[in-house]
């Protein structure tokens, strides 16, 4: 801990300055930085809801703690829908400090003409500090090769 | 510029360098005293789980609403992607005296990043000084797990 005499006051004493933290005692966030997650359609016959979610927070039970809807990322895709086409790929950044947990249902294959749910793939998820780190590139892929006959895979590379 | 003494106050030259806390008595006479002496906070993880250890610090007594209602304390966990304990980690960190008039623990989350349960302890613990710990005192907050009796709970000492 940095302690110094920031300065002299009379009577031979001093004022002790100490590392600055806040009032509220934290001192600021220890994890800065980001991951990227690249999702790709690998199926050229169906669309993809990747299902992506991620959460800063500690994990113990997948489906209330992760796979709720305030964690469930969108904004890519066509139009920001959050929808792959055929084909398609898209990335997303995320703080590291709110991706301790990042995973898919399995993602969700579509018919372009309907929207009706062909197949479903395999969910995946990965934790930080023990499958990938912040800076990593996590990458999915979506394969879908008929009426629920679809794979889902994770991978975790390092730039 | 060069400092002269005055009246019959006597201060030497290898003194005035000294950083240390003083007051000059009726008779001109320097009484040091030194600075309380900080205290040592120990987080101790006996238990297989990574834990959010959910640690609190206020330089005020203040009750555990106000406490809890703050930041948790990360300061230790610098450098760590997130302020938790490995499985059977522990972490020691100094806080000077000044800087600790409170601390708590409230509810920390046992987590197993690969199989994704565990749980979360219902205890919360505040300690306050002079009350329960003194300037000098180690604080030990030590985790401990059961997951087939669902237990998961945090033990204070001070010694």
């Amino acid at each position: 801990m940095a302690v110094w005499c920031a300065a002299m006051i009379p009577l031979g004493g001093c004022i002790f300055a100490f590392r600055d933290f806040d009032d509220d005692g934290s001192d600021g966030e220890p994890n800065s930085g980001k991951i990227l997650v690249r999702m790709i359609n690998a199926s050229l016959s169906f669309g993809v809801d990747p299902e992506l979610y991620a959460t800063g927070q500690a994990v113990t039970n997948l489906n209330t703690d992760l796979f709720v809807d305030a964690n469930k990322k969108g904004g890519f895709g066509d139009y920001g829908t959050g929808l792959l086409d055929p084909g398609q790929d898209a990335q997303i950044e995320i703080d590291c400090g709110a991706a301790r947990v990042v995973g898919t249902r399995g993602g969700r294959f579509l018919k372009r003409s309907t929207g009706e749910v062909v197949a479903t793939g395999q969910q995946r998820v990965v934790s930080q500090e023990l499958q990938f780190d912040c800076g990593d590139v996590i990458t999915i892929t979506y394969e879908g090769k008929g009426p629920n006959e679809a794979t889902t895979a994770i991978a975790v590379s390092r730039p | 510029m060069r400092e002269r003494p005055s009246g019959n106050r006597v201060v030497g030259r290898g003194l005035r360098a000294v950083c240390l806390t003083g007051v000059v008595s009726v008779s001109g006479c320097i009484l040091f005293s030194p600075p309380p002496e900080p205290v040592t906070v120990r987080l101790v993880n006996n238990s297989g789980f990574v834990v959010d250890a959910n640690v609190y610090v206020r330089a005020a007594v203040v009750d555990a609403g106000t406490l809890f209602g703050g930041a948790i304390y990360t300061a230790w966990a610098t450098g760590r992607p997130f302020p938790t304990l490995r499985p059977g980690q522990s972490v020691e960190f100094v806080l000077s005296c000044e800087q600790i008039e409170t601390i708590g623990v409230a509810e920390p989350v046992f987590s197993d990043l690969l199989t994704f349960t565990g749980g979360r302890s219902p205890d919360r613990i505040v300690l306050t000084r002079p009350a329960d710990f003194a300037c000098g005192a180690t604080i030990v907050f030590t985790y401990s797990a059961d997951p087939n009796v669902d237990l998961y709970q945090v033990v204070s000492s001070v010694e």
